[in-house]
């Protein structure tokens, strides 16, 4: 097998290739002004997990948390599903109304808190968990596997509005 | 063994599997980096601002390449530049899911609940690298543009 031929075509067509993308990548973020024509590379980041994102647990640390009582949980879903269900202890905070709610929130800024939503199919943790640490609490911590897991777990559960 | 990588048909079947996976993935991403930079973001890998510059051209050279192995015009190149893009895809993976995110691959998709990473993409990824390994070194070339548009070329020589 004549390897070194085979691999100096591949890397020649394969400078081609990738000179033609770039290209168009110009061309069309260009035109459009999209991607890096955009005009905001100086914008933060809008990741919620970039640079001071909040720390995920498990759910044997939120567990423990809860029982200790050491920490306030944050239910981040819609009302509706809170009412249906929450973890004991846990007060709602809708990412909707999150600015709003986090702003009255009488807590200690060390305080820890821990936001959950349903779990690997919402984000919003994440958001709001954001938002708690940009104003100013010191400890925020994202219980990611949420409602689903913790239900699943059969771990203390409570109904109604709070 | 040798047979199998002059296998035409083979070579074919490859291009359009690895062709179309690689298309399909690049043009949702292509049309909006700036959705595609957050996903890159969440690695926590590259910073926001390469992270940008990633989002605005990587998408290009999936789709480039992808293309050019469907055709069948620089297969060889686009298989060593995906092959290569892949490896890197990989090695993300699987650095994220060591340190524990729990996030979107942004392999197929910009939907943050569709396809987390997880071992299961280090395999998907195994099994692509292989198809590219096997177009960069397949010499069953003869169903690709390339082949056809010098037959063309030769059978106008030949009149001449």
């Amino acid at each position: 097998m004549p390897a070194t031929p085979i691999i100096r075509t591949a890397i020649r067509e394969g400078i081609v290739l990738s000179a033609l993308s770039l290209v168009l990548a110009l061309f069309y973020n260009g035109v459009t002004g999209k991607g890096v024509f955009a005009g905001d590379w100086s914008r933060p980041s809008k990741s919620p997990l970039a640079a001071a994102a909040p720390e995920i647990i498990s759910l044997e640390t939120a567990a423990d948390l809860q029982r200790s009582g050491a920490a306030l949980f944050v239910d981040s879903r819609h009302a509706f599903d809170f009412r249906l269900g929450h973890i004991v202890g846990a007060i709602n905070i809708p990412l909707q109304e999150s600015d709003a709610a986090i702003a009255v929130l009488a807590q200690p800024k060390g305080r820890t808190i821990v936001v959950y939503c349903d779990g690997t199919e919402c984000n919003s943790s994440l958001e709001v968990g954001s938002k708690f640490t940009a104003a100013g609490y010191g400890k925020v911590l994202v219980f990611f596997a949420g409602w689903s897991a913790w239900k699943q777990a059969g771990l203390p559960v409570t109904e109604g509005a709070r | 063994m040798k047979s199998l990588l002059s296998n035409p048909w083979l070579e074919l079947a490859t291009r359009f599997v690895a062709g179309t996976i690689f298309i399909a993935a690049s043009i949702e991403k292509a049309a909006d980096p700036a959705a595609f930079t957050t996903l890159i973001e969440n690695y926590k890998i590259l910073s926001p601002q390469l992270s940008l510059l990633v989002a605005s051209t990587l998408p290009w050279v999936e789709l480039v390449c992808g293309f050019a192995i469907l055709f069948g015009w620089g297969v060889r190149g686009g298989a060593l530049v995906l092959g290569l893009l892949t490896v890197g895809f990989t090695a993300a993976v699987i650095s994220g899911v060591l340190r524990g995110l729990d996030i979107s691959c942004g392999c197929y998709t910009l939907d943050p609940d569709v396809g987390r990473i997880g071992w299961r993409k280090v395999v998907e990824n195994t099994g692509l690298l292989v198809l590219f390994l096997f177009l960069v070194y397949s010499t069953g070339t003869r169903y690709t543009l390339e082949a056809w548009l010098s037959s063309r070329t030769g059978k106008e020589g030949a009149v001449n």
